[in-house]
């Protein structure tokens, strides 16, 4: 620890005789971040837009036709002590019949024939926002369709759930990519510092004959790869905000329609990918280094 | 800290043939003292390359302050031999003591601990080109993790010793041969060592050069230190009143007192 001071100035260095290496091993790491965090931010996009979509849901529950107005009132404070209900809106016939009638204005003759209301009462029940599971949903969904006075339930199950299957699906293949990305990442850096290594083998042989600890010779190569991580992922966050706002300044008017507002990553969502860079760096060095000082 | 002390010191141990101990009769003296008396034991020592022995059983005691000689032609032997000693290469046969330290049982991460006590000057020098006098030679204390001041100090000092403190700011590549191997002198006895071990250090010199770099072994000789000097030059060998150790074939031939 006392010479660490010398380990970052050997580390520095040796980044300005080799400049070349290290430019190759930083370039690399800031485009598959570059790579990587697309898909990063794409899917923490994506789900925002989900979220709000989930935000939107609402359970409507039908009632059979022969219920007592009491008794509709009873079933509304049952569901609102439901685990996950955020609030319960009672829709009566009339209401539901008015409504109709409203976003059918065109048709208006035929509801004029009609001699008694087809529409049965229902409640609307709003979910809270902390639910972003499916399953639950379904689960207070069954449970409010277990209730004997409600003959029906509607939520919109079937579209998200094939929506969020496909969204799934693009994860798993952007990970995949990401995975073969980041291996590959972890290979360009090894073999970045195996070739420094190799560039400077003389210079450690006699390290070592003039009695240089293992972790002497080792330390500034550590440092040096948490240097390229550091940078690297500077340089891939930078280009990736630079790339994410010249985009969304591009469609502006298409996000100005309050489908949603996109979202870069958050200040620690940054720090972590920076730090993740910075580990990805010094592990390359643990794996080329492990090769060449094997005891 | 202390526990972490205790442990390295327990560690190292295991290659230490013997801790200093309080002899109780007289032949436990005498042997303590033979034992403490060698800085250098080879017990049967062999080294085999495929099926050569290029090292053939010797066996040889080098004393506390011996300026030694080992001599004879090329592929005699003499440079494996100092490897053998600086561990470079690892022995087929038999043992080495250096300095109460067994190198058999030494494992390569801790080797540091040998060529600590142990200068090493080569005949092509072996310096860092891209590193400055300076450096070259402050790179065996900062190895040691000796404080900047210190090592200032004694760099400082150890080339105004051998005459090169006007170039310590230099790069070897623009030195002569003689002044690199100065340099390369400096570097070996800046940590102090108990042993030089010197493998045709005059061999690319002049021999104004390679009267500078014998007068330098010479001086740590007589500071106490313990010099083995392999040379093929008859001329530096004759007439010395050293011990000379004449390998042929990978075997002593002959030990001239």
């Amino acid at each position: 620890m006392k010479n660490l001071g010398l380990y970052i100035n050997g580390a520095f260095q040796d980044l300005k005789s080799n400049v070349m290496l290290h430019i190759i091993s930083i370039v690399s790491i800031a485009l598959s971040l570059l790579v990587i965090g697309s898909f990063g931010l794409f899917f923490n996009n994506i789900n925002h837009v989900v979220d709000n979509w989930k935000k939107g849901i609402k359970i409507i529950a039908y009632f059979h036709r022969n219920v007592a107005e009491q008794r509709i009132l009873d079933v509304k404070t049952q569901v609102l002590l439901q685990k996950g209900v955020q609030d319960v809106t009672y829709v009566t016939k009339e209401e539901a019949l008015d409504y109709l009638k409203q976003r059918m204005q065109r048709q208006k003759g035929l509801f004029e024939n009609l001699n008694q209301n087809p529409l049965p009462a229902s409640l609307e029940i709003n979910i809270k926002t902390s639910i972003k599971n499916w399953e639950e949903i379904e689960k207070l969904a069954i449970r409010v369709e277990n209730i004997p006075e409600i003959s029906d339930v509607e939520y919109g199950k079937g579209w998200l759930d094939r929506i969020t299957a496909f969204i799934g699906l693009i994860k798993l293949t952007c990970s995949s990519i990401g995975v073969l990305l980041l291996v590959t990442t972890f290979f360009v850096i090894s073999n970045t510092i195996r070739l420094i290594f190799y560039s400077r083998r003389e210079e450690i042989e006699i390290m070592r004959l003039v009695g240089a600890t293992t972790w002497f010779i080792k330390a500034p190569f550590f440092i040096e790869g948490i240097i390229h991580g550091f940078f690297g992922g500077i340089i891939g966050l930078g280009i990736l905000y630079a790339l994410f706002t010249l985009l969304f300044s591009q469609f502006l008017p298409l996000w100005s329609l309050n489908i949603f507002q996109p979202h870069f990553f958050s200040m620690v969502q940054c720090s972590y990918i920076l730090i993740s860079c910075m580990i990805i760096g010094w592990l390359s060095c643990i794996v080329a280094l492990r090769q060449f000082l094997k005891v | 800290m202390k526990i972490f002390h205790c442990f390295k010191r327990n560690a190292f141990k295991k290659f230490y043939i013997s801790e200093p101990f309080k002899p109780v009769n007289k032949n436990i003296t005498i042997m303590y003292r033979l034992k403490n008396e060698y800085i250098i034991q080879m017990f049967h020592v062999f080294k085999r390359y495929k099926d050569v022995d290029v090292i053939n059983d010797i066996t040889l005691n080098v004393a506390r302050n011996e300026f030694m000689f080992i001599s004879g032609p090329s592929g005699a032997g003499k440079s494996t031999m100092l490897k053998l000693m600086y561990k470079g290469e690892n022995l087929s046969k038999g043992q080495i003591i250096i300095d109460n330290l067994n190198l058999v049982r030494i494992v390569k991460h801790n080797i540091h601990v040998l060529r600590r006590k142990i200068g090493i000057v080569f005949q092509d020098f072996k310096l860092i080109p891209t590193k400055s006098v300076y450096d070259n030679v402050a790179l065996v204390l900062e190895a040691k993790g000796c404080s900047r001041k210190s090592i200032k100090q004694k760099v400082e000092s150890v080339l105004t010793e051998v005459g090169m403190d006007k170039n310590m700011h230099h790069l070897p590549p623009s030195l002569s041969g003689g002044e690199q191997q100065r340099v390369a002198v400096a570097r070996a006895i800046v940590g102090e060592p108990k042993i030089i071990l010197a493998d045709e250090p005059t061999g690319s010199l002049d021999p104004e050069s390679a009267n500078i770099i014998l007068k330098l072994l010479n001086e740590f000789h007589l500071n106490g230190g313990t010099v083995i000097l392999a040379t093929h030059d008859r001329s530096i060998i004759e007439g010395t009143d050293k011990r000379i150790v004449y390998l042929n074939q990978g075997r002593i031939e002959e030990i001239i007192n």
